[in-house]
């Protein structure tokens, strides 16, 4: 307070003078601080130093001796090894601990260093298939193994390697699949999917090698699938009425609602019935379980057979395996493609429609059998199962149409969960075991 | 019966009937095209075809040259009912895989529909419900070598 009263009373010269040797003062302080504080320091430094570097020194040199004493003794010259270990434990006693330690140091330091990496690359995997997602990768794929097979020094001009020597094929007699034109390939390709769209076979076929892959890519291939599932509703990959997009024909037959060919559609009902009673015991009463399954098979020209039976699926679907002489206890029929929806008009038996058609055309008056008719209509749902697409039909109508003399009466089931089950996918493999025509 | 002189990429000489030989639309057009028809000593030498080919194509021919006179649609139809006639199986069946290679090539080549789709379908046989490792073993080939570059 004093100070300030003094600088307050002589503000120009003292307070001038005097901040400027306490200035002066506290720099020479600090300077001199600093100095002895650096003296005292650099000794110590340099004592600690030496004897450091000492230790480091013998530490180093037993632990080479030590390594070299393990390497010998891994080769199994002990004698020898003993001599290094001994000179090593001379130099530093407890070297092995050491030396350990420092190895599991080196381990530790390697797994993070690794761990880092992989974290490192795990992360840059997930960016990769981040943007893969959005760029749709069978593209990416498909461009790439077509740059590829355009790598002549690798492939030699040709779709796929054998596993031939490549000497032996230059005889020429000696033909390898590689060598087949590729309009002969998709020919083939043509009698693998067939006309039962065994596009299963495909991709299995697209999965051997690069040179297959694209070949199982064409285009044509997918779109003729497509337009044997659709039809004429086919639509086109841009669907501009509103219409679901889809990047390829693969992607639309892959996406888009439909049924599955490969196999049959099963469902199994239950119900218990009762049954009479006999004469003899009136409090005997008998109950009936009665089970059965119903099939359907989807075939990809629209056709559609169904059948309800009370074998085990086991031998049912082989009941379904003829497509053209069919049994006589199998409805035929045809089923159309709506969206999410399929419907199926079948008739009782193909010989009833056969002979009603003869009489038609037969016989100048009608007979009466001629106009009756019976139809069941059917409509389901597809949906998606956890595990396959399209793999659950659900009931969502079921009509009988009678025509009785040019009179049609239509009737409605009810459809009661326990007596119209979903009826869900098998496949099938007998169904696609050999083609009958080519795809077109 | 006229008879026709087919010369096989080796030089060996078959000849057959010109029925047979006309299941070839290669071969039947150049027949009509080029007038060798009248010529009886004329030699069709067919340069893409080994002997050894020639001569499967040629025994098949000779079954198949009443069954199909009016052309492919027939034909088609006969096939895609389904089933292959008993005789081809058996003709198929002693082919070993080079020689259906070859007798593809030949078909293409000598544009013999019924011995395309024949052989066509043999080899999708072949692959039809196959997994890929099994596909690759039935045909012999090698997965292709990672790239050096990526």
């Amino acid at each position: 307070m004093s100070d300030s009263g003094l600088d307050m009373a002589d503000p120009d010269t003292s307070s001038d003078y005097q901040s400027r040797a306490l200035d002066e003062f506290r720099v020479n302080w600090q300077r001199e601080l600093q100095g002895q504080h650096e003296a005292s320091r650099k000794p110590a430094e340099a004592e600690e130093q030496p004897a450091g570097f000492e230790d480091i020194d013998a530490e180093t040199k037993a632990q080479s001796l030590y390594r070299t004493a393990v390497e010998l003794e891994q080769r199994g010259k002990v004698y020898d090894a003993l001599a290094y270990y001994r000179k090593a434990t001379q130099i530093v006693p407890d070297i092995e601990f050491k030396f350990y330690e420092q190895q599991n140091l080196k381990n530790d330091v390697n797994k993070t260093y690794h761990n880092l990496l992989s974290n490192f690359s795990k992360n840059l995997d997930l960016h990769e298939t981040e943007a893969k997602e959005d760029v749709v990768p069978i593209d990416g794929l498909y461009e790439k193994f077509q740059r590829d097979l355009c790598c002549e020094e690798i492939y030699g001009g040709k779709i796929l390697i054998n596993s031939r020597d490549t000497n032996v094929l230059t005889t020429g007699s000696n033909l390898h699949i590689s060598d087949l034109p590729a309009e002969i390939l998709l020919h083939i390709l043509r009698w693998v999917v067939s006309s039962q769209l065994d596009m299963r076979s495909l991709e299995q076929f697209s999965a051997v090698c690069k040179g297959f892959y694209v070949y199982g890519r064409d285009e044509e291939l997918w779109r003729l699938a497509c337009v044997k599932v659709w039809g004429n509703n086919v639509g086109s990959l841009d669907a501009k009425d509103g219409g679901a997009c889809y990047e390829t024909w693969r992607d639309m037959f892959i996406r888009r609602e439909r049924v599955l060919f490969n196999g049959c559609y099963i469902s199994k009902t239950t119900y218990l019935r009762m049954g009479e009673n006999s004469f003899q015991d009136q409090f005997y009463r008998p109950l009936q379980l009665v089970e059965y399954y119903r099939y359907i098979r989807f075939l990809p020209d629209g056709k559609v057979l169904m059948m309800t039976n009370a074998d085990e699926p086991a031998q049912g679907v082989n009941k379904l395996k003829q497509i053209y002489h069919t049994r006589p206890d199998v409805l035929r029929g045809r089923y159309r493609l709506f969206g999410s929806t399929v419907t199926l008009v079948l008739q009782k038996t193909q010989q009833a429609r056969a002979t009603a058609q003869r009489h038609r055309r037969g016989s100048l008056l009608p007979g009466e059998e001629e106009g009756n008719n019976t139809q069941y209509v059917i409509e389901l749902r597809i949906m998606n199962s956890p595990k396959r697409r399209f793999a659950q039909l659900v009931w969502s109508n079921y009509t009988l149409v009678q025509q009785r003399n040019k009179v049609e009466t239509s009737s409605e089931f009810e459809l009661t969960a326990a007596k119209y089950p979903p009826l869900w996918f098998s496949a099938v493999k007998s169904y696609h075991l050999d083609a009958d025509a080519p795809l077109t | 019966m006229e008879r026709i002189k087919l010369q096989s990429s080796d030089g060996e000489i078959f000849e057959t009937d010109v029925q047979a030989a006309k299941c070839s639309i290669t071969i039947k057009t150049m027949l009509e095209d080029c007038g060798l028809d009248e010529d009886d000593n004329a030699v069709v030498p067919l340069s893409n075809v080994s002997s050894n080919t020639l001569r499967n194509v040629i025994h098949w021919a000779e079954h198949h040259m009443d069954d199909e006179p009016s052309l492919d649609d027939d034909e088609a139809e006969s096939l895609s009912n389904g089933m292959i006639s008993s005789w081809d199986k058996e003709f198929i069946s002693k082919v070993d895989q080079a020689m259906l290679f070859q007798l593809m090539l030949a078909a293409n080549y000598l544009d013999i529909k019924g011995l395309l789709e024949l052989t066509c379908r043999t080899v999708a046989k072949m692959i039809k419900g196959k997994t890929s490792a099994e596909i690759r073993q039935v045909f012999n080939i090698r997965q292709h070598p990672f790239d050096h570059g990526q």
